[in-house]
């Protein structure tokens, strides 16, 4: 019997990481990877031909057309191409292969590391029933409701009258709120139960639905947790994201407004235990909801890097990134991580900038950028992912950067926040920034006064949008767009100006003076 | 300089006139001082009296403009007055039987091209009428006859002024 072929084993510090992701987690990755030393290469697929990361990365990789299962969830080509280009590690950023257990898998047994946690861990956490009950057995607290499949409408009924009304209908392959039904009454559960049903058939090709007691008004409030290969598991705090809109997170900060510090050990001895039991290894974020009494319960885990990491990394100091290279590489969190007990520095928020319309009920808004002008200044970050002149995609997620200020306490960054907000430009595509603008000075968001259905709350009762403009804001478009259409005039007509830097404005007042109507 | 603006369907007449190294700009009966440079091929930077608008502007053709000042786009459509009267003289064509052809813009009769009762073809002048030292023959938009000249040569006419009956 012959021996199999040794198995290709990934160098340790790694050299090379492929970025297996587009937009500006790539140039995050990208980041972290460079001031290592490590080499960065990212695919991309054509529309992102002249995406930032393309830009910056040492080396870029033709993945597929723009169709992202043709692209950038092609997991096997993906992992082919690491081998070929001698990647030791492959670094999913968020979304596409992130939590996709079977892929995590396929790296290892190429023999190239997966930055992100084993597969197991990922499996364990993509079933909401299965994890529930883990974490039942792990001693972490869950929402009161079953641990096995509702089979049938008189099953869903008995358990509901057991939980009592509000009970919530929930997918086990669930995530982005679909499959998800709030139910108050006997009379609503059977559609209810239908709906849920069929709609996580149709979204994850799974119908396993299980029955959950409603929490009213909870906040969102997730504890990120960093485990390494040698067993060692700690929390670094909290993030509250109970500004959301249809179950997406909108607006991030660290800490909470309303954890204490007995609370934040509390919830951090339970997000390591969570973590611990499906023997969780690199970044994760341990979701619950934080109901008024004060009791919290385990929602979910994201098994990767999220959206809003960097509120986290401001309040610590820690670069997450490169703590998930590290802990890949196979490297122990040293004691000044697993020894102290993490405190927040500071207050860190984040606000999500995508090109979206929010005057057409936050339809996608992709375009060109026109201009990009990005804030600067004191306590002030941006993750961007896109540059001036570069199109943002239909193909893909509209996000197209973040926004992250830190400040001394909450007071202080939300000062930041709306004084960089005031700074930002992304024209040439909607965004939300002036809704943003109006939700910074909202009362209960300024006292901190929120919870997961506040946001949609606000903008239903219409008590976010933009105060009406005074009669020269209305009039300012109509004046730019008259003296644009008298500067074109001037420029098909005037003679060039001697420095070759006319001013065509001047120009355009001159011939003007002169008694000229050019056109016509 | 007078111009027509036109957003969401709703117009107004602007009126720019050079004071100083800017602009004075009336739209309807609100005036303002306004200073204009260029801070890149897209953006402009905008005084009203003291205050700075940072304001990104695009030609989309036509005289049709986007522009965004930071609080969401916005589609501006820019006419001369001529094109202005032309897109509203555009606008009798419906008419059937009678109709009075009306002038689509001020200026000042300088000749009649055809006799009263004649019948013209679609394209044939009709009468001169001058404008801003442009001579703009009126042409019959179809065939048809001419049953009165309701102006003289040498009369100024408005805008919008009846010219001649048509049938």
């Amino acid at each position: 019997m012959s021996e199999p072929p040794p198995k290709r084993r990934f160098r340790s510090p790694f050299r090379k990481i492929l970025v297996a992701n587009r937009g500006e987690i790539a140039v995050r990755v990208l980041r972290a990877a460079r001031e290592r030393g490590i080499t960065g290469a990212v695919v991309y697929s054509e529309p992102d031909r002249a995406s930032l990361p393309v830009l910056l990365a040492d080396e870029a990789h033709l993945i597929g057309p723009a169709l992202a299962s043709e692209s950038y969830l092609r997991g096997e080509a993906i992992i082919d191409l690491a081998e070929r280009i001698g990647a030791d590690a492959i670094h999913p950023g968020y979304g596409f292969l992130a939590e996709n257990a079977s892929f995590a898998q396929m790296c290892v047994d190429s023999g190239v590391a997966f930055i992100g946690p084993p597969a197991g861990a990922i499996a364990a956490m993509g079933s909401k029933l299965e994890s529930r009950r883990l974490m039942q057995e792990a001693g972490v607290p869950v929402i009161p409701g079953g641990y096995s499949p509702v089979t049938s409408v008189e099953d869903a009924a008995s358990r509901a009258e057991e939980l009592g009304f509000p009970v919530m209908v929930k997918a086990s392959a669930g995530g982005g709120g679909k499959g998800l039904r709030r139910v108050s009454s006997s009379a609503e559960l059977g559609s209810a139960f239908r709906g849920a049903r069929s709609e996580a058939a149709a979204s994850f090709g799974d119908d396993t639905v299980y029955l959950e007691k409603y929490i009213e008004r909870p906040r969102h409030v997730e504890l990120q947790v960093l485990a390494d290969r040698h067993g060692q598991v700690v929390s670094l705090g909290e993030r509250e994201c109970s500004i959301q809109r249809r179950h997406q997170k909108v607006i991030e900060e660290a800490p909470s407004p309303v954890v204490d510090p007995e609370l934040r050990r509390r919830m951090g001895a339970a997000a390591v235990a969570a973590a611990a039991a499906v023997g969780y290894e690199n970044a994760g974020t341990v979701e619950f909801l934080l109901a008024a009494t004060g009791e919290f319960f385990f929602l979910e885990m994201n098994t990767r890097l999220q959206v809003e990491h960097p509120v986290t990394e401001l309040v610590t100091g820690l670069d997450l990134v490169r703590w998930q290279i590290a802990i890949a590489e196979g490297r122990p969190l040293p004691p000044e991580i697993t020894d102290t007990e993490i405190e927040p520095h500071g207050h860190a928020i984040e606000v999500r900038i995508y090109a979206e319309n929010p005057d057409m009920g936050f339809a996608p808004s992709p375009g060109r950028i026109e201009r990009l002008r990005l804030p600067q200044g004191p306590g002030v970050r941006n993750d961007c992912g896109v540059y001036e002149g570069s199109e943002v995609s239909i193909y893909y997620d509209p996000m197209m950067s973040k926004l992250i200020v830190h400040g001394r306490d909450r007071g202080h960054a939300l000062e930041r926040l709306e004084r960089a907000l005031a700074e930002t430009r992304f024209d040439g595509v909607n965004t939300a920034l002036g809704l943003y603008r109006e939700l910074i000075c909202d009362d209960d968001f300024r006292q901190g006064r929120m919870d997961i259905g506040l946001l949609e709350r606000k903008i239903e009762a219409g008590e976010l949008r933009t105060p009406s403009q005074s009669t020269e804001e209305r009039d300012l478009p109509l004046i730019i767009a008259a003296l644009e259409h008298l500067e074109r005039q001037a420029r098909s007509s005037a003679v060039p100006h001697r420095d070759g830097r006319r001013n065509h404005w001047r120009e355009a007042a001159r011939i003007e003076a002169a008694g000229g109507d050019r056109w016509n | 300089m007078e111009l027509i603006v036109r957003r969401r369907g709703e117009e107004e007449h602007i009126r720019l006139e050079r004071r100083g190294s800017g602009f004075l700009v009336r739209v309807a009966d609100r005036s303002y001082e306004v200073d204009c440079t260029e801070t890149s091929a897209s953006a402009r930077s905008l005084l009203v009296g003291a205050c700075q608008h940072d304001v990104s502007v695009r030609h989309l053709g036509d005289g049709e403009y986007e522009v965004d000042t930071g609080t969401g786009l916005e589609r501006i459509q820019v006419l001369g007055r001529l094109e202005h009267l032309a897109e509203t003289a555009h606008g009798a064509k419906a008419t059937l039987g009678a109709v009075r052809v009306t002038a689509y813009m001020p200026g000042r009769v300088i000749a009649l091209l055809a006799e009263e009762g004649a019948r013209v073809q679609a394209g044939d002048g009709v009468l001169v009428l001058e404008a801003m030292k442009m001579e703009n023959e009126i042409r019959a938009d179809r065939s048809g006859v001419i049953k009165r000249f309701l102006v003289d040569v040498g009369q100024p006419v408005e805008g919008g002024e009846p010219l001649y009956e048509f049938e």
